[in-house]
C-alpha cells in the first residue's frame, strides 16, 4: 500500500519536474535586448517608419512574451498602439492600447501607465468623442503621473482635461485645470502649448462673456499659432474664435475665421491624405502584422491558459499529494498508536492473566489444603480424642470415685475435641460434603440470618441435586465470601440468594438492600476480595457481573458452566 | 434381670471402635456382637449377628453413615441405630432422624452419653446427647419472643428434656410440632406429657402450662 503511494509520489515529482524543463524551449532574447529593439522601433515611430516600427515592436512583443515580462509586454504593446494613432487608425490603437493596458496593470511602471492613460484619454476625446470616458482616462493618467512627480506630464495632461472640459460646456469642472496650466505654462510649457492655452482662455473667457479678455487671448493664440507649427491648435482657434466673433455680431471676422480654419484644416487634411497614401500601400501589409501580433497574442494566451491549467493541474497534483501523506502520516500515527495500545492492552491483559493464574493457584492451593486439614483433623485428631475419651470413661467407671484429675482430664479432652471440630467445620462445612452446595447454602443463609440481617435462599433446582466436588467447593466458598460481604460492608436487612439452573450453567443472584456503591469503585475497593472472586470465576469460565448504586443496594449475578457429579 | 443388648459398632477408625468397645463392655449387660470398617457390610453384618443396636458413624469411606441408613429405611430396620458423629449440624441430623434413626450422639458425648443411650434406644426411646438436645431446643424457639431464656429447675422430678416440652406446650406447640421441632416421634412426646402430667400431677394440659406460667418457664 504505501510502496504504491511512493511510486505515485516519486512520479509527481518526475512529472513537474519534466513539464518545467519542457517548456523551457527554444532560447528567448534577454530583457536587455528586448529593450533595445522597443527602443529602435520608438525611433523609428517618431520618425515616421511605422512599418519599420510595427516590425520591431512585433518581434519585441512576441520575445518578451516568451520571458514573461509584463512590462516589456505593455511596452511593445504601447508602441504597436502608437503607430496605429500616428496612422490615424484610432480603432486599431485602442484595441492595443486595451490589450497593453491589461499587462501594464501587473507592474508597477506609473510613467507607462500614466502614458496609457494619457493615450487612451487622447483617443476617446478627440477621435472618439466620448469625452466622460476621456476624462475618467485622464484623470487615472494623472493619478499615475502623480505618483512619480512628472509635472511636465500632469501639466500637459491637464491641459488636454480642460480642453475636453471646455468642448462639451463643462467650464467651470475645467477652471481649476486651467487655473493650473496657467500658472506653470512659463515653467513646464511648450510652443505647441502656448498656442492651445491661450486658446482655452479665450474660449473660458467667451463663456464668461468677458469679450475683451476673450478676444485678446484669442488674437494671441492665432498670433503665435500662426508664428508656430502648431497647425492643428491653430486651426481650432480660428473655429473658436469664429464662434466667438459670431456670438459679439461682428460676422464679417467670423466668416474669415472660419475660411481660414477651412483652410489650415484642408491643409491638414491633405497632409493627411498623404500619409494616408503613403502608408495604404503598407496598409496590407499592417492588417498583416496586425494578424501576426493577434496570432501571438492568442497563441501566448493559449499557452498561458495551458500554463495556467498545468499549473492548477500540478496544484491539484500537490495538494492531492499532500493530502494523501498528510493521511499517510496521520493513519500510520494511529495505527502505530493503536498498536502501541494492543501492546500495552496485552501487557495488562497478560499481567491480569498472570495475576488471575496466581490467585487462582493460591486459592486452589487454600481449597485444596482446607480440605486435607479439614479431613485429618476429621478422620484422625478427632478420633484419637473421641477413643482417648472413650477410655478415660472406662477407667472412671472401673473406680467407685472419680479422682478430680481424671474429670479435669476429660473436660480438657471434650473441649479440644470441640475445638477441632468447630476448625475443621469452619475449614470444610460438613453439610457441602454431605448433602452438597444447596444444601450448605441454604443452611448458610439460615445460620448466617440474625436480628439485623434476614437472608433468603431461594432455589429452582432440587436441594439435594449434588454436583462435582471441587465445583461445589469453590462456589460454596465464593458466596460464603459475597455473604461476607454483605455482613461487613453493606450495613443491609434483607438480602437474597437465587439459584436456578439451565442446561449448562447454574445462575446465581445475589442481592441485598444495602448501602451499595459506585460501580466503578468496586474493583478499587480492597478487602472485598471481588477481584479474587473474578478471578476465580473466570477460571470456571464463567459471568461475574456486580450491579451497584449508592443507597441503591448490590447485585451480583453469577453464571458458572456446570460440572457434574462423577461417582 | 434384664436382657442381653447385643450392639453392632460401625467406624472406619479402629481406636474409636476399640474405645467404644472397651467402654460399653463396662457394662454388664452389653454385649458388642461385631464391628464394621466401612458402610458397604453393615446391613449384611447387623443382619447376620443379629444386634439390637447399631452405632453407626456417619463419615467412612466407600458407603457413609446416611447410605447405610437409607438402604435400611429402604430394606427395613434390622435393629435400632444410634449415629455417632462428629457432625453436629441439626439439619444433617434433621435428614438422618427423618430416615428412622432414634439416637443420636457427637463424639465429644460419646464418653458420657453412650452407655444411656444404648439403653435408650434400647428400651425404644428417642436419645439425643445433651449438646444436640439444647441445640435443637434452641432453634426450636429462638424466633419466640415469649420464650425465657432464663431456665430455674424448680421441679428436681424433671428431666430437661420434659422441661422443654412444657415450655413448648406452653408456647402453644401442638404435639406434631413438638415432635417436629425436637426430632423425636409424636410418640414420644406423648409419651413425655404424659410422665410431665404424672409428675406435676396435673389433670390436663392446661396444668402444664399453668406450671410453666407460675414457674417463669415462659414470658407472659
Amino acid at each position: 500500500m504505501f510502496q504504491i503511494r511512493f511510486r505515485l509520489l516519486i512520479s509527481f515529482i518526475f512529472l513537474i519536474l519534466f513539464s518545467q524543463t519542457s517548456s523551457a524551449q527554444t532560447k528567448a532574447l534577454t530583457n536587455t535586448e528586448i529593450t533595445a529593439l522597443l527602443k529602435d522601433a520608438k525611433s523609428y515611430r517618431i520618425n515616421g517608419y511605422y512599418e519599420n516600427s510595427l516590425v520591431k515592436s512585433r518581434v519585441a512583443l512576441e520575445e518578451s512574451i516568451k520571458i514573461k515580462n509584463n512590462d516589456l509586454i505593455a511596452n511593445s504593446y504601447l508602441i504597436i498602439a502608437s503607430n496605429f494613432d500616428e496612422l490615424t487608425e484610432p480603432l486599431k490603437a485602442l484595441h492595443y492600447y486595451n490589450l497593453g493596458l491589461y499587462y501594464v496593470n501587473k507592474t508597477n511602471n506609473y510613467a507607462l501607465k500614466n502614458q496609457f492613460y494619457n493615450n487612451l484619454g487622447n483617443i476617446y476625446c478627440f477621435d472618439k468623442k466620448q469625452y466622460d470616458k476621456g476624462i475618467y482616462y485622464y484623470q487615472k493618467s494623472l493619478q499615475q503621473s502623480q505618483k512619480i512627480l512628472n509635472k511636465k506630464q500632469i501639466f500637459f495632461t491637464k491641459l488636454n482635461v480642460t480642453w475636453a472640459y471646455f468642448d462639451i460646456g463643462k467650464f467651470e469642472e475645467g477652471l481649476p485645470y486651467l487655473e493650473y496650466i496657467n500658472k506653470y505654462q512659463s515653467i513646464f510649457g511648450s510652443e505647441s502649448s502656448v498656442v492651445a492655452l491661450n486658446m482655452l482662455n479665450g474660449m473660458y473667457y467667451n463663456y464668461m462673456d468677458e469679450n475683451d479678455k476673450a478676444d485678446f487671448y484669442f488674437q494671441k493664440a492665432i498670433e503665435l499659432g500662426t508664428k508656430g507649427n502648431e497647425k492643428s491648435d491653430l486651426s481650432f482657434t480660428h473655429l473658436e474664435y469664429s464662434k466667438f466673433l459670431n456670438k459679439i455680431h461682428e460676422p464679417q471676422k467670423a466668416y474669415e475665421n472660419l475660411c481660414l480654419y477651412n483652410k489650415i484644416t484642408d491643409e491638414l487634411h491633405i497632409e493627411e491624405k498623404l500619409t494616408k497614401t503613403n502608408i495604404v500601400g503598407i496598409n496590407l501589409e499592417i492588417d498583416h502584422y496586425k494578424r501576426e501580433i493577434d496570432k501571438i497574442e492568442t497563441s501566448y494566451k493559449n499557452k498561458q491558459d495551458i500554463l495556467i491549467e498545468e499549473q492548477s493541474k500540478n496544484k491539484k497534483i500537490v495538494i492531492v499529494v499532500l493530502f494523501i501523506l498528510i493521511c499517510t502520516i496521520v493513519s500510520f500515527y494511529y495505527f502505530f498508536q493503536n498498536i502501541h495500545l494492543k501492546q500495552k492492552n496485552k501487557l495488562i491483559d497478560v499481567q491480569s492473566r498472570i495475576q488471575e493464574r496466581i490467585i487462582n493457584a493460591s486459592i486452589d492451593g487454600q481449597e485444596s489444603e482446607r480440605k486435607k486439614i479439614s479431613t485429618f483433623l476429621h478422620d484422625n485428631i478427632s478420633a484419637l480424642l473421641s477413643s482417648a475419651g472413650l477410655h478415660l470413661n472406662v477407667f472412671t467407671s472401673q473406680q467407685k470415685t472419680q479422682p478430680q484429675e481424671i474429670s479435669k482430664t476429660k473436660e480438657i479432652l471434650e473441649e479440644a475435641h470441640k475445638q477441632i471440630r468447630n476448625l475443621s467445620h469452619e475449614l470444610m462445612p460438613a453439610l457441602l460434603v454431605r448433602f452438597g452446595l444447596l444444601y450448605a447454602l441454604e443452611d448458610l443463609c439460615e445460620k448466617t440470618s440474625n436480628s439485623r440481617i434476614k437472608i433468603a435462599f431461594n432455589s429452582l433446582i432440587k436441594i439435594k441435586k449434588r454436583y462435582n466436588e471441587d465445583f461445589e467447593m469453590k462456589l460454596y466458598f465464593i458466596i460464603a465470601e459475597l455473604i461476607n460481604n454483605i455482613i461487613k460492608h453493606s450495613n443491609a436487612t434483607h438480602a437474597s440468594i437465587n439459584v436456578e439452573e439451565t442446561d449448562t450453567s447454574l445462575i446465581i443472584h445475589v442481592t441485598d438492600d444495602g448501602s451499595g456503591f459506585k460501580n466503578s469503585q468496586f474493583e478499587t475497593i480492597e478487602g472485598f476480595g471481588i477481584n479474587q472472586i473474578r478471578a476465580r470465576i473466570n477460571n470456571m469460565k464463567g459471568e461475574f457481573t456486580i450491579n451497584s448504586a449508592p443507597n441503591k443496594g448490590t447485585s451480583i449475578f453469577l453464571k458458572v458452566p456446570v460440572v457434574n457429579y462423577e461417582n | 434381670m434384664t436382657k442381653n443388648i447385643r450392639i453392632h459398632l460401625a467406624d472406619d477408625h479402629q481406636i474409636i471402635i476399640h474405645g467404644i468397645q472397651t467402654l460399653l463392655n463396662t457394662v454388664p449387660n452389653f454385649q458388642v456382637v461385631g464391628f464394621s470398617l466401612n458402610g458397604t457390610t453393615v446391613f449384611e453384618d447387623v443382619t447376620k449377628n443379629k444386634a439390637d443396636v447399631l452405632v453407626l458413624d456417619i463419615s467412612m469411606p466407600e458407603k457413609d453413615g446416611i447410605e447405610v441408613v437409607k438402604e435400611f429405611a429402604e430394606k427395613g430396620f434390622p435393629c435400632r441405630v444410634i449415629i455417632l458423629s462428629s457432625y453436629d449440624d441439626l439439619k444433617l441430623i434433621k435428614e438422618i432422624m427423618d430416615l428412622g434413626v432414634t439416637g443420636y450422639l457427637t463424639k465429644q458425648c460419646a464418653g458420657d452419653s453412650i452407655i444411656e443411650a444404648v439403653e435408650a434406644v434400647a428400651n425404644g426411646e428417642e436419645y439425643f446427647c445433651e449438646t444436640i438436645r439444647e441445640k435443637i431446643f434452641s432453634n426450636a424457639t429462638k424466633n419466640n419472643p415469649k420464650f425465657n431464656t432464663y431456665k430455674p429447675n424448680i421441679n428436681p422430678l424433671l428431666t430437661e428434656r420434659e422441661i422443654e416440652i412444657i415450655i413448648l406446650i406452653a408456647l402453644e406447640y401442638s404435639g406434631k410440632e413438638i415432635s417436629e421441632q425436637l426430632f423425636i416421634s409424636t410418640n414420644t412426646v406423648e409419651t413425655h406429657r404424659k410422665n410431665i402430667m404424672k409428675k406435676l400431677k396435673a389433670k390436663n394440659t392446661i396444668g402444664i402450662v399453668k406450671y410453666a406460667m407460675n414457674n417463669h418457664l415462659i414470658i407472659s
